[in-house]
C-alpha cells in the first residue's frame, strides 16, 4: 500500500484497493485463528482427567470432557482422537491410563469405550475405531453402527501403519506387527501379523 | 477480530511449530553443504546425526538418536539422499543410509523393536515377543537404494546397493544388492544386472 505504483491510480481506485488488501488480511487471520484453534491441544482442564502428561501440538481432541489421561502419557504431533457422540444414550468413554504412548498421525474414531491399559505403546499412523460406517446402510457417509468396546492391554505394543477394528481386545504383553489389521482378539503374550492379522511363529522374526 | 486474538493466536501457533523446527548446522554431528530440512520436522539428538551434502529432509520427518546403553549412536544419511514425508527413522546404536538413497514417504527405519522414539511405555509386550529394546541391531541401506512408501526396516537388516523395497513391505532379512522385494515379510522378486538397466525396464 502507498507504493508508487498504487499511487499512480485515481483514488477511488486505490480506496477500493485497500479495502480489498484489509478484507485478505482479515480473512488471513481468521483462519490462522480457527487453525490454532482447532491444532492446539486443550488445556489440561478440559479433560474429564488429566495427569503430568504431554500431548504434542498439532493435536485434535474431540469430547474432550469424556477423555481420561493419566500420568506419564506421550501423545505426539497430529493425533486425531476423534470421540464422537452419535447416540443419546451411550457416552463415550476413553481412558488412557499411565505411561502409554501414542505415536505421531495416529487417529482413533471413537464413539463407546475405549480402554489403553498401562505402559502400551501405540506406534506412528495407527488407526484405532469401535464403530464403522456400516457398509450395507442407505446413508452409509452419515450412518454409524453401534460402537464395539475396544482394550488395548497392559504393556502390548502396537506398531506402525497397523488398523485396529471395533471390538478387539489386545491382551496384555501382546505384539502387534506393522501393517496389520486386527479383526479379532489378540491373547496376551502373542506376537500376530498380516491382514487379518493371525499368530505367528516367533521363529520367523529376527531376535 | 481484536488485536488480543491475533497476538494469542500468532502465540499459538508458534507454540505449536517451535517443537518442530530442526535445529542449526552447528549442532548436528555433521552437516554438508546445501542439505535442507523442510519445516515442520522433529530432530532428537542432532549430536548423533551426520548429515551429508544435498541431502533434502522433507517436511513430518522424525530423525531421533538417542543414547542407549551401548556405544554412543551415530545415525548417518549419504550425500544426496532424499527422506521424504513423515518417514521416522530410530537410531539407538548405529543406522546407515548410503547416498542418493530415496526413502518415500512414511517409511519407517529403527535399529530397535520399538515402534517409537521416546517417552512413555514400559513396552513388556516386547519382552513377550521375544524382541529386544535393550540391544540395537545394526541397520545398513545401501548406496541408491529406493525405499517404497510405508515400508518398514526391521533392526539388524543390511540393504545392498541399488536395491528396490517396494511400498509397504516389511523387511526382515537381509536384501543382496540390486535385489527388488516385496511383501510382508519381504521376499526377493527380481534381480538384474547392472547392464540390464532397473527393473522397471523389465
Amino acid at each position: 500500500m502507498g507504493t508508487g505504483l498504487d499511487a499512480a491510480l485515481p483514488v477511488r481506485r486505490r480506496q477500493r484497493n485497500l479495502w480489498h488488501w484489509q478484507a485478505d488480511k482479515r480473512r488471513e487471520w481468521q483462519m490462522a485463528w480457527a487453525t490454532a484453534q482447532v491444532l492446539t491441544p486443550p488445556p489440561a482442564s478440559a479433560y474429564g482427567a488429566f495427569g503430568e502428561s504431554r500431548v504434542t501440538a498439532p493435536a485434535r481432541i474431540g469430547q474432550k470432557h469424556c477423555v481420561h489421561i493419566g500420568d506419564g502419557v506421550f501423545i505426539d504431533e497430529g493425533v486425531w482422537l476423534s470421540v464422537v457422540r452419535p447416540f443419546d444414550d451411550i457416552t463415550p468413554r476413553v481412558v488412557i491410563e499411565d505411561n502409554v504412548r501414542i505415536g505421531r498421525f495416529c487417529a482413533f474414531g471413537i464413539a463407546g469405550d475405549f480402554t489403553i491399559a498401562r505402559g502400551a505403546v501405540i506406534g506412528d499412523f495407527t488407526m484405532v475405531v469401535d464403530t464403522i460406517h456400516p457398509p450395507e446402510a442407505e446413508d452409509r457417509l452419515h450412518a454409524v453402527a453401534r460402537p464395539q468396546p475396544v482394550h488395548i492391554g497392559e504393556g502390548a505394543v502396537i506398531a506402525t501403519h497397523v488398523v485396529i477394528l471395533p471390538g478387539v481386545t489386545i491382551g496384555a504383553g501382546a505384539y502387534v506387527e506393522h501393517h496389520s489389521v486386527v479383526g479379532k482378539d489378540v491373547a496376551p503374550g502373542d506376537y500376530v501379523a498380516g491382514y487379518p492379522a493371525r499368530r505367528r511363529s516367533l521363529a520367523k522374526t529376527p531376535a | 477480530m481484536l488485536k488480543r486474538d491475533q497476538l494469542r493466536a500468532m502465540h499459538s501457533a508458534h507454540q505449536a511449530m517451535a517443537a518442530l523446527v530442526a535445529p542449526p548446522p552447528r549442532m548436528w554431528g555433521s552437516y554438508g553443504d546445501g542439505s535442507w530440512i523442510v519445516p515442520p520436522a522433529r530432530i532428537d539428538g542432532p549430536e548423533y546425526i551426520h548429515v551429508g551434502a544435498g541431502v533434502v529432509i522433507h517436511e513430518h520427518v522424525w530423525l531421533t538418536a538417542a543414547a542407549g546403553p551401548g556405544p554412543t549412536p551415530s545415525l548417518r544419511i549419504g550425500d544426496g539422499a532424499s527422506i521424504n514425508r513423515f518417514v521416522n527413522i530410530v537410531c539407538f546404536e548405529s543406522v546407515t543410509i548410503g547416498k542418493d538413497v530415496l526413502v518415500a514417504d512414511g517409511a519407517y527405519i529403527s535399529d530397535v523393536d520399538y515402534p517409537a522414539g521416546r517417552g512413555g511405555g514400559e513396552g513388556a509386550g516386547l519382552a513377550a515377543a521375544g524382541l529386544d529394546l535393550v540391544h540395537p541391531r545394526p541397520v545398513v541401506v545401501g548406496d541408491g537404494v529406493f525405499v517404497g512408501a510405508g515400508a518398514i526396516i526391521k533392526p539388524g537388516v543390511t540393504i545392498g546397493e541399488f536395491s528396490y523395497i517396494s511400498a509397504g513391505s516389511i523387511v526382515t532379512e537381509d536384501v543382496a544388492e540390486r535385489t527388488l522385494v516385496a511383501g510382508a515379510p519381504a521376499r526377493a522378486m527380481r534381480r538384474w544386472d547392472p547392464a540390464e538397466g532397473s527393473p522397471t525396464d523389465s
